[in-house]
C-alpha cells in the first residue's frame, strides 16, 4: 500500500519546498538548510552505493568537486546557461564515477575506500595544475541576475535543493525495493555466494556508483552559486566525505531513511553549534554528538525514529 | 635532467620512505591485523609531537629521543583506547565500519583539545642538524631525514622481529586470521588485541618525535598525514610492517622522481596514479601475507 | 555482520533518545541564552558581526585577528565607545571551512542585526563576499589577495597595505629592490607553494619580473603537503639563477631554508613572498640560518614605522597573548594583529568623521574619500577597497645571534632595505652564504 502513496508523498513534499519561501522569509534559514540539505542529498547519494552494496565510498568531495568546477566552468567561463551546465556537471561527474568504477569497483571492501581517497587527491591535483580552472587561485563566480520566480538566489537555490534532495530520497526509495536494491543488499552480505546465485554484481555496483556520481554531481553543481568563489581546498575537501559517511552511518546505513535523519541531525547540530558555542569548542560539541550516536545508538537513529513513532522497525541494520 | 640529481632525489626519497614508514607501521597493525580503521592515527602521531616537544624543551633531548620515551606511555594510551573501543564496539558485535565514527569524532577531539592546550599557531624545535645534510659519496643526504630514515627502519625491524619471533607477536598475526584458532591455543583474543592496539599507538608517539625532528608542527596537521599514510598501508600490504616500509619508498621515491621530471606540484598526482595502479594489479598491495 | 535490531538494545536506545534530547535542548538552550544575554547600552550598541578561523589550519590567523579586534573592543568601549554607542563584538568560528561562510554571515545580517561585518582571507572573504554585497553593510576584509576581484562590492575595504594592484604590489619591491642592485641580477627562479596565496605571489612575481627585465630560468611549484624540499632545492639550485623569488607558507618556509642551506643554495639574493619566517616560533627554530634572507613585512618594530599608538598595542597584544597561557599564540604577533586593529580604528574614525552610523552607503562613500590615522600609518582606499598605495615592506634578517625569541625582537634584526621612504638599513648584498 505504501507504495502506491509513494508518487503522491514526493509531489507534496516537492510542492512544500517550492511554496515554502513564499511564505517564510528569514534568509539565515535558507543559507543554513541549504547546507544541511546538500548533506541529506550527498548522503542519500552515497547510501546507494555505500550503504545497500557495501562498498565504501571516501571519494564524496571528488563526485561534488567534479559537479562543482564542471557547472563554474561552463557558466562562468563559457557563458552556457545554468541548468544545461547543472545538466552537463551531472553527466561529467557519472562518466567519472564509470571511470572509478571500472578501474576500483573489482577491488573488495577496504581497498575500494582508498581507492577513491587516491581519486579524490588525483582529481584534485589536476585542477591545482589548470590555469583554466583557475588553478589554487580559484574561480569567482559570476552570479546570475536575480531569478524572477523568487526574486532572490538563495531561495532558488533552496528549492532547488530541496527538490534535488527529494528526488534522490525518492530514487532511494524506489531502489531499495526493487532488484537493483535487493541484488546490491545481496552482494553486501556475500559477494560470492551472490555471484554464484547469478546477481549481476559488477553491473549492480557500477549502476549504483554511476547514480551516485551523478547525484553527488548535480549537488555539487549548485555550489558555486551559494559560495560564489571555489578552489580546490575547500571544494576537494576530505572533511566532506567524511561528513557524508558519519551522518550516512549514525542515521543507518543501508535504509532509505537512515541518511536523510543523519545528515539533519548531524547537520543542523554543525550549523546550530557554529553559532551557539562561539568558539573553537564548536567543534567538539560536533564530535561529542557523533560519538553519543555512534555509542548509544547501534543501528543507527532510525531505529529510534521507529521507535518513537510507534513503527516496527523492519530494516536491517550493520 | 642530470644523473646526479635524479640519484640525489633517489636517494632522499628512500629516506623520505623511512620517515612515511614510521607513519604508517603502527596504522597497518591496527587496521590491517587487528580491523580497527583509527583514522585518528595521525592526530595521533601529532598528540606525540606535542609531548615530544614539551619532552624535548624540559629536558633539552633530542626529539627523537623524546619520541623513544613516549613509546611506553602510548603504548597504554593505545590499550585505553583498544578497551574504550572494544566495550562500545567489538563486544557488540559490530562491524569494523561502526568504530570509523568513534575516531572520526576522536580525531576531531584530539585536534581541538591540542589547539587549546598547545595554541593554534605553529610550535618547532631549534635542531642543530634541522638543516644540515651530510655528503655522502657524490650525494647531499638532509641529515634530520638521515635520522628519522634509521628510526623509521628500526622500527620495522623490531616490530617485524616481535610479529615474526615472539609468542605473542605471532598470536596478533594469528588472530588477524583466525580469532577462533587463537582462543583455542590458549590466548585470548582480546588481551592480543589490545597488545597489538598498544604496539600500534605506541609507533604513533614515536612517529611523533620524528614529525617534530623534521619540521614545524601545528595541532591540524594530522588532516595533512591522512592520505598519504592510508596510501602506504594499501601500497605495501595491509598488515605487513615491512610492507609499509616498502610503500613508504615507493611513495617516497616516485614524488621525488616527479618533482625532478615534471614539478613537485605533480608529485600527489603521481603517487595517487601509483597507488590506483599497484591496487588495479596488486589488490592487496605489494606484500601480502 | 548484519543482524536484527534487538530488545536488548531498548536501554541504550533509551538513553540515545535522552541524549539527543539533552543536545537539542542544551543548544536551544544556549541559543537562546546567546541571542537575549547581551545587555543592552544607554544608546544603541554598534554591532560589529565577525566570521573568522577560530580553529583548523588558519587559526594561526583567525586567532590572533581576533584578538586585536576585541582588544580594540575594549579599548573603545573603555573609552565611552564611538559617539556614545558601545560597540559589542558579534564572532562566529567558521573553523576554516568555507561553506560555512554564506550562512554564518547571513545570520548576522538579518538575525543578529549587526552594522558591520568582518572576515579575515582571501577564501572566506570572497564566500563572504556576496551574501555581504546583498545586504549592502560594510565589509572589512582582514588579509586576504584580489579576494573583491569577483564583485568588485564598492563597500569593501581590505585592511593590509597591499595596494590598489593586490598580486602585483605585494611583491613588485622585491624586484625593484632587486633591480636597484648594480651589477642588476639577471635572472630568477620562482618557488611556490600551491594554495592561493602561494599563486598569487607567483603570478604577480612574473608581472614584477617582466617589468624589471628578469629572465625566469626556473618555476617550480609544490603542494602544501610538500615533506621535504631537498630534491626540489637541488633541482632550482641547477638552474644557477641570480635570484631565488620563493612565495611560501610557515611550515613550508621552514622546509625550504633548511633544504637551501643543506644543498648550499647561495643565489645572490635570498627569499620572496614568504609567510613564515614572520611567526616568532619558526623564527627562534631556524635562528642564525634565516640571516640574510629577505622577505616582506606589514610592520615590524623599527623606528622608522613608529606610527602613533603602535607599540603601545603591541605591547598590550603581547600581553593579553601571554595571559593565555598555554594556548599562547604569536607572541610578537606583527603579521595580523596591527592591521586588524587599525582597520577597527579606521571605522571608528569613519562613524565618528561621517556621523553617519546606520548609513552604510553614506559611511562607505565618506570611507573612499578620507585618510585616516591609524597604528598602521594613513590609511586611504582605492575603488577596488584595497589601500590607494602599496606600503609592502620588504626586510633582511640581520644580526641574528642565535635560536631564541630574544634574538628577533626589538629593533635591528629585520631590518626594512625597501621601500626607500622606510628604510632602516641597507641590503646586503650578495648574499653572504648559509650561518649558524
Amino acid at each position: 500500500m505504501k507504495r502506491n502513496l509513494a508518487p503522491m508523498y514526493l509531489l507534496v513534499s516537492l510542492a512544500f519546498g517550492a511554496i515554502l519561501p513564499v511564505f517564510y522569509k528569514q534568509p539565515y534559514f535558507y543559507f543554513a538548510s541549504y547546507i544541511v540539505l546538500q548533506y541529506v542529498a550527498l548522503s542519500v547519494a552515497w547510501n546507494l552505493l555505500g550503504g545497500y552494496g557495501g562498498y565504501l565510498n571516501f571519494g564524496t568531495s571528488a563526485f561534488f568537486g567534479v559537479g562543482a568546477y564542471v557547472s563554474a566552468y561552463l557558466f562562468n567561463s563559457l557563458g552556457i546557461p545554468e541548468v544545461i551546465a547543472i545538466l552537463a556537471a551531472g553527466a561529467v561527474s557519472a562518466l567519472f564515477g564509470v571511470l572509478i568504477g571500472y578501474s576500483s569497483l573489482r577491488l573488495r571492501g577496504v581497498y575500494f575506500a582508498i581507492a577513491t581517497l587516491a581519486a579524490t587527491t588525483l582529481v584534485q591535483s589536476i585542477v591545482l595544475n589548470t590555469p583554466a580552472l583557475g588553478s589554487a587561485v580559484g574561480l569567482y563566480i559570476r552570479f546570475p541576475a536575480a531569478p524572477a520566480i523568487y526574486g532572490n538566489l538563495i531561495e532558488l537555490l533552496f528549492v532547488a535543493m530541496f527538490g534535488i534532495s527529494v528526488v534522490s530520497i525518492g530514487l532511494s526509495y524506489w531502489i531499495e525495493n526493487s532488484w537493483i536494491g535487493r541484488g546490491l543488499m545481496a552482494l553486501r552480505d556475500d559477494e560470492q555466494a551472490a555471484e554464484t546465485l547469478g546477481v549481476p554484481t559488477f553491473r549492480l555496483k557500477l549502476y549504483a556508483n554511476v547514480l551516485s556520481g551523478f547525484l553527488m554531481g548535480v549537488v555539487g553543481s549548485l555550489y558555486p552559486l551559494y559560495i560564489g568563489y571555489i578552489e580546490p581546498y575547500s571544494i576537494f575537501d576530505l572533511g566532506i566525505s567524511f561528513n557524508v559517511f558519519v551522518m550516512t552511518f549514525i542515521g543507518g546505513i543501508g535504509t532509505w531513511q537512515g541518511p536523510i535523519i543523519g545528515a539533519l541531525v548531524l547537520g543542523s547540530i554543525q550549523q546550530a553549534a557554529s553559532v551557539t558555542v562561539t568558539s573553537q569548542y564548536n567543534l567538539a560539541v560536533v564530535a561529542a554528538a557523533m560519538l553519543v550516536f555512534g555509542i548509544f545508538s547501534p543501528g543507527g537513529l532510525k531505529g529510534i525514529f521507529s521507535r518513537l513513532f510507534g513503527k516496527r522497525s523492519t530494516g536491517t541494520v550493520n | 635532467m642530470a644523473l646526479d640529481l635524479l640519484l640525489e632525489s633517489i636517494a632522499t626519497g628512500l629516506l623520505i620512505g623511512g620517515f612515511y614508514a614510521a607513519l604508517s607501521v603502527g596504522l597497518t597493525i591496527s587496521f590491517g591485523l587487528i580491523d580497527i580503521a583509527n583514522v585518528a592515527h595521525p592526530a595521533f602521531i601529532i598528540l606525540g609531537a606535542y609531548f615530544a616537544l614539551a619532552l624535548s624543551q624540559t629536558f633539552g633531548i633530542d626529539p627523537i629521543i623524546a619520541g623513544l620515551l613516549l613509546v611506553a606511555p602510548f603504548y597504554v594510551i593505545g590499550n585505553a583506547l583498544y578497551l574504550f573501543y572494544s566495550n562500545t564496539f567489538e563486544r557488540r558485535g559490530e562491524s569494523s565500519l561502526a568504530g570509523l565514527v568513534l575516531f572520526f569524532g576522536l580525531l576531531i577531539l584530539l585536534e581541538v583539545g591540542m589547539a587549546t592546550q598547545f595554541g593554534v599557531g605553529l610550535k618547532a624545535l631549534y635542531s642543530a642538524y634541522g638543516s644540515v645534510a651530510v655528503s655522502f659519496g657524490p650525494l647531499l643526504l638532509p641529515l634530520r631525514f638521515v635520522y628519522s630514515f634509521v628510526a623509521g627502519v628500526a622500527a620495522v625491524i623490531a616490530l617485524e622481529l616481535f610479529l615474526s619471533r615472539t609468542f605473542r607477536g605471532r598470536a596478533i598475526r594469528a588472530v588477524a586470521q583466525d580469532a577462533q584458532a587463537v582462543s583455542l591455543m590458549g590466548a585470548k583474543p582480546e588481551t592480543i588485541r589490545l597488545i597489538a592496539m598498544g604496539v600500534s599507538i605506541a609507533t604513533a608517539g614515536l612517529a611523533g618525535g620524528l614529525v617534530l625532528a623534521v619540521g614545524p608542527i601545528s595541532p591540524y596537521q594530522d588532516r595533512l598525514l591522512i592520505g598519504r599514510v592510508f596510501a602506504v598501508v594499501v601500497l605495501g600490504g595491509s598488515g605487513s610492517v615491512v610492507g609499509a616500509l616498502l610503500g613508504g619508498i615507493v611513495l617516497g621515491i616516485s614524488e621525488n622522481i616527479a618533482t625532478i621530471y615534471l614539478g613537485a606540484g605533480w608529485s600527489l598526482a603521481v603517487s595517487a596514479v601509483i597507488l590506483l595502479l599497484v591496487l588495479a594489479l596488486r589488490p592487496s598491495g605489494i606484500l601480502r601475507r | 555482520m548484519f543482524v536484527q535490531v534487538s530488545r536488548r538494545r531498548a536501554v541504550s536506545r533509551t538513553v540515545a533518545v535522552v541524549a539527543v534530547i539533552v543536545i537539542l535542548v542544551v543548544a536551544g538552550g544556549g541559543y537562546y541564552y546567546y541571542t537575549t544575554s547581551y545587555v543592552p547600552a544607554t544608546t544603541t550598541p554598534i554591532k560589529i558581526g565577525v566570521v573568522i578561523q577560530e580553529s583548523g589550519f588558519l587559526a594561526l590567523a583567525g586567532v590572533p585577528g581576533l584578538t586585536a579586534i576585541n582588544i580594540w573592543a575594549n579599548d573603545t568601549n573603555a573609552a565611552g565607545g564611538i559617539s556614545g554607542h558601545k560597540v559589542q563584538i558579534i564572532a562566529y568560528d567558521d573553523a576554516s571551512d568555507t561553506s560555512k561562510v554564506p550562512a554564518l554571515i547571513q545570520k548576522l545580517i538579518s538575525v543578529d542585526n549587526v552594522d558591520y561585518l568582518v572576515t579575515l582571507g582571501t577564501v572566506d572573504t570572497a564566500a563572504a563576499m556576496p551574501v555581504a554585497s546583498q545586504s549592502g553593510k560594510i565589509l572589512l576584509g582582514l588579509f586576504g589577495t584580489n579576494a573583491n576581484a569577483g564583485i568588485n562590492y564598492n563597500k569593501f575595504f581590505q585592511a593590509a597595505p597591499i595596494g590598489p594592484d593586490p598580486n602585483y604590489d605585494q611583491v613588485r619591491g622585491y624586484f625593484e629592490l632587486a633591480a636597484s642592485i648594480n651589477p642588476k641580477p639577471q635572472t630568477v627562479a620562482f618557488v611556490a607553494v600551491q594554495n592561493d596565496f602561494g599563486q598569487q605571489c607567483s603570478i604577480g612575481g612574473a608581472k614584477a619580473a617582466a617589468v624589471g627585465g628578469f629572465r625566469i630560468v626556473d618555476n617550480e611549484t609544490y603542494p602544501p603537503t610538500q615533506t621535504d624540499f631537498t630534491s626540489l632545492m637541488q633541482k632550482v639550485k641547477s638552474t644557477n639563477p641570480d635570484i631565488a623569488f620563493i612565495c611560501s607558507y610557515p611550515s613550508d618556509s621552514v622546509g625550504i631554508v633548511q633544504a637551501s642551506k643543506g644543498v648550499n643554495f647561495t643565489p645572490k639574493l635570498m627569499g620572496g613572498g614568504m609567510i613564515g619566517p614572520q611567526f616568532t616560533a619558526l623564527e627562534a627554530a631556524l635562528g642564525k640560518s634565516l640571516q640574510g634572507i629577505v622577505t616582506f613585512a606589514y610592520w615590524v618594530p623599527e623606528p622608522t614605522l613608529n606610527f602613533p599608538g603602535v607599540n603601545s598595542f603591541i605591547l598590550r597584544y603581547e600581553a593579553v597573548a601571554n595571559a593565555s597561557g598555554a594556548a599562547a599564540f604569536d607572541p610578537l604577533g606583527y603579521l595580523y594583529p596591527p592591521y586588524s586593529y587599525a582597520a577597527m580604528q579606521m571605522l571608528t574614525q569613519a562613524i565618528q568623521g561621517c556621523n553617519c552610523f546606520g548609513n552604510n552607503d553614506q559611511l562607505g562613500t565618506y570611507i573612499h574619500g578620507h585618510t585616516f590615522t591609524t597604528i598602521g600609518g594613513n590609511m586611504t582606499f582605492a575603488a577596488s577597497g584595497e589601500w590607494s598605495y602599496s606600503r609592502v615592506l620588504w626586510i633582511q634578517y640581520q644580526n641574528i645571534a642565535g635560536a631564541s625569541v630574544s634574538a628577533f625582537s626589538g629593533p635591528g634584526h629585520q631590518v626594512i632595505v625597501w621601500p626607500a621612504a622606510y628604510k632602516s638599513g641597507n641590503l646586503v648584498y650578495p648574499f653572504a652564504g648559509w650561518s649558524g
